[in-house]
């Protein structure tokens, strides 16, 4: 077994992983004489989230960049490791400008989202024939997916012959104008082609296995903006006023960034809501719904206070209690890299070929409080676990348990310490990296550069040797 | 005439049983005892601090013939563990098979179409765990403290009906935390209809009708 850690955050455009959720602690129930009973309710707690960057948006738009496929490629093997658990979406906007109509773009956001998961073309289609304010899909739209697909968009006539050419590929009548059936067609093949798994086949999610099963025409439970009211970050009063001035623009918006976010949550699988039940008003409607769920200090936490607020240390920056008492705990919920995912690559025999992993092995693993993830490796022998910073997650795979803790970092690539490290990830038994040399480590080193025909075999660990442990290693 | 002061964990039943009395309504009925009766009306929800009377055993005489079988029936009411399990959409888990463990004994139980099971236990019952046989709900055992449920009026009552009815209030103790407040808001919300009952104070309003979802 090689591994290879990788890290993942905001810098990626997204996060994808576990919730340590709030478990049922202990019961207290009273016995009963007569007829009394205990009520006891199981509450809807995430067991997983999902976070899409602002930076995976056109800019100020609902429209996904083909970025984003990062990103679905790792909600993918999150969703497929959780069999049944229920999703919603939540679209969030920045607390720059009014209520209302931050309220509809984070919904127009969600729903896009919502939309390229179940393939609802229809969806798309609202947005792109209904602008809102800077949100007009109608500006660049068709040329983007247009130069995705290779044809040609960069000037209104290349436009006309790149649809006409798309029209054909198609099997539609080539008139170079981007009808309604163009669109349909043209969104239907963004979203295949930026939507899929880890084996690069188009993941589609079922209608059905969202909270509310899809039962409402609006998507009442199933995906919802949550407009200004819940930022992972608040300026202080003293950098609202300095990045409000007009110069300030563009800082303004690349510091509020982390605030334009859409999150899913997914739930406990058996936990359903009925529209008719769900808080959140649908992601076309207004804020009234949600202004019923605001914590009695709302008013207090939608103000620039003395110190800039984050939600991971203070918080207290979310409006919305029923958002709040999901976002809990919630490693997307945070505006700094609190997980790392580590890559383990189940291979016959140590570095010699990465391509010789073994492929079909079913593995589970769990993280402290979350549960369990299941999968099967692919053709590359790769398992890949997301792990809170300095946290540990147990995975069973071919009847072996390994314990696989997320660390800081490696020592430098120069040091003893370093290759020793290195030495044993590849899978070279260095037996403890202690930093001095020894038997163990100096016949690792043996048998890497026995592996590795340009390095003189010595046992030293010389700058060349060093250097191509580092190589492949990856960092 | 002895004075107990009920602890953690203390029920009736319970106290009555470790006293030697089979039935409790002879302590919970005696006139001694009057106002405290009043006041926690449950005698399974009983305070840590509540000072309790017991009486003296009455040591009841029977005549009867030697070398023959007597039989004696002693009135005693049934102590039972009884819960309404519902999903978080408030449906009750009507048909559900479950496993009761009460103090290291399992029973199978299914939910009747209110959600609802129960079994008898002894008096000194005070741990069980609750399995619930669902495909879809993977929760793990749930730990069950019987006999630790504290009245409506304490914040300590407060918390476990809250976390029971799924507004995870945090650990049962008297801390009156932020999650807390959070919790109470959104149970004022659910069932109360009127926007200007949501205060995050649990008084005496908000007290009954957490006592009342609860069910005691």
């Amino acid at each position: 077994m090689n591994g290879n850690s990788q890290r993942s955050g905001t810098a990626d455009g997204g996060v994808a992983t576990p919730h340590p959720s709030s478990s049922m602690c202990d019961v207290h129930v009273g016995p009963s004489t007569s007829a009394e009973y205990n009520t006891i309710r199981f509450p809807l707690l995430p067991t997983a989230c999902w976070r899409l960057e602002d930076i995976r948006f056109e800019f100020d738009s609902s429209f996904i960049n083909a970025s984003a496929a990062e990103e679905f490629k790792n909600l993918a093997s999150l969703v497929r490791g959780l069999p049944g658990a229920p999703l919603s979406v939540f679209g969030h906007a920045d607390p720059v400008g009014n209520d209302d109509y931050n309220k509809k773009l984070s919904g127009r956001r969600a729903t896009a989202v919502y939309a390229m998961l179940v393939r609802d073309t229809d969806l798309w289609e609202d947005l792109y024939s209904n602008p809102m304010g800077g949100d007009n899909w109608k500006d660049n739209a068709v040329p983007i997916i247009l130069q995705d697909s290779g044809y040609p968009s960069e000037t209104p006539a290349a436009e006309k012959e790149g649809i006409k050419m798309f029209q054909a590929a198609n099997g539609l009548p080539a008139t170079g104008s981007a009808d309604r059936a163009t669109r349909a067609k043209m969104f239907l093949v963004y979203m295949d082609k930026h939507c899929r798994d880890e084996s690069g086949k188009p993941f589609k999610v079922e209608k059905k296995d969202f909270l509310a099963r899809g039962e409402d025409p609006g998507g009442k439970g199933d995906y919802q903006g949550c407009g200004e009211f819940n930022p992972v970050l608040m300026f202080s009063k003293e950098e609202n006023e300095e990045l409000s001035k007009t110069d300030n623009k563009e800082k303004r918006d690349a510091e509020n960034a982390p605030n334009r976010r859409v999150l899913i949550f997914m739930f406990h699988p058996g936990n359903q809501v009925s529209p008719g039940d769900w808080p959140c008003p649908r992601a076309k409607e207004g804020i009234s719904g949600c202004q019923k769920r605001f914590w009695s200090d709302a008013k207090t936490r939608r103000t620039f206070q003395e110190k800039h607020r984050e939600y991971h240390e203070t918080q207290d920056t979310f409006a919305c209690r029923f958002y709040d008492r999901m976002g809990l705990n919630s490693p997307c919920e945070f505006s700094t890299l609190v997980y790392t995912s580590v890559d383990l690559f189940f291979q016959r025999y140590p570095g010699i070929d990465p391509a010789s992993g073994i492929q079909g092995l079913e593995y589970e693993y769990t993280t402290a409080g979350c549960l369990p993830i299941r999968g099967t490796t692919g053709a590359d022998g790769k398992v890949r676990i997301r792990v809170p910073v300095g946290e540990s997650a147990t995975l069973k795979i071919m009847g072996s348990e390994y314990r696989v803790k997320s660390r800081p970092g490696l020592e430098p690539f120069n040091k003893i310490k370093g290759v020793q490290q290195r030495l044993i990830m590849l899978g070279y038994n260095a037996r403890v990296a202690t930093g001095t040399m020894g038997p163990y480590a100096e016949y690792a080193i043996l048998q890497f550069q026995a592996d590795n025909p340009t390095l003189k075999i010595d046992g030293l660990p010389a700058a060349s040797t060093m250097q191509a442990i580092k190589d492949k290693v990856g960092e | 005439m002895a004075e107990y002061i009920v602890k953690q964990g203390d029920y009736l039943s319970k106290i009555a049983a470790n006293y030697g009395f089979r039935d409790y309504r002879i302590i919970w009925n005696h006139p001694q005892n009057a106002d405290l009766k009043k006041k926690r009306q449950n005698p399974n929800v009983l305070y840590p601090g509540d000072v309790l009377f017991v009486p003296d055993q009455e040591m009841k005489e029977i005549p009867a013939a030697t070398e023959k079988l007597h039989q004696y029936q002693v009135q005693a009411k049934p102590l039972a563990l009884r819960l309404e399990l519902r999903y978080a959409s408030n449906k009750p888990m009507a048909g559900v098979e479950c496993e009761l463990q009460i103090e290291g004994t399992a029973y199978p139980l299914t939910a009747d179409g209110k959600g609802r099971i129960e079994h008898d236990i002894s008096p000194n019952a005070g741990n069980g765990k609750l399995k619930i046989k669902h495909p879809e709900i993977t929760f793990p055992e749930i730990p069950l403290k019987i006999g630790h449920l504290d009245p409506v009026e304490e914040v300590p009552g407060w918390k476990a009906r809250l976390n029971n009815l799924g507004y995870a209030a945090g650990p049962v103790d008297d801390q009156e935390t932020a999650q807390l407040r959070s919790a109470i808001e959104e149970f004022q919300c659910d069932y109360f209809k009127d926007v200007n009952q949501v205060d995050g104070k649990c008084g005496p309003k908000t007290q009954a009708k957490l006592k009342e979802a609860h069910g005691c």
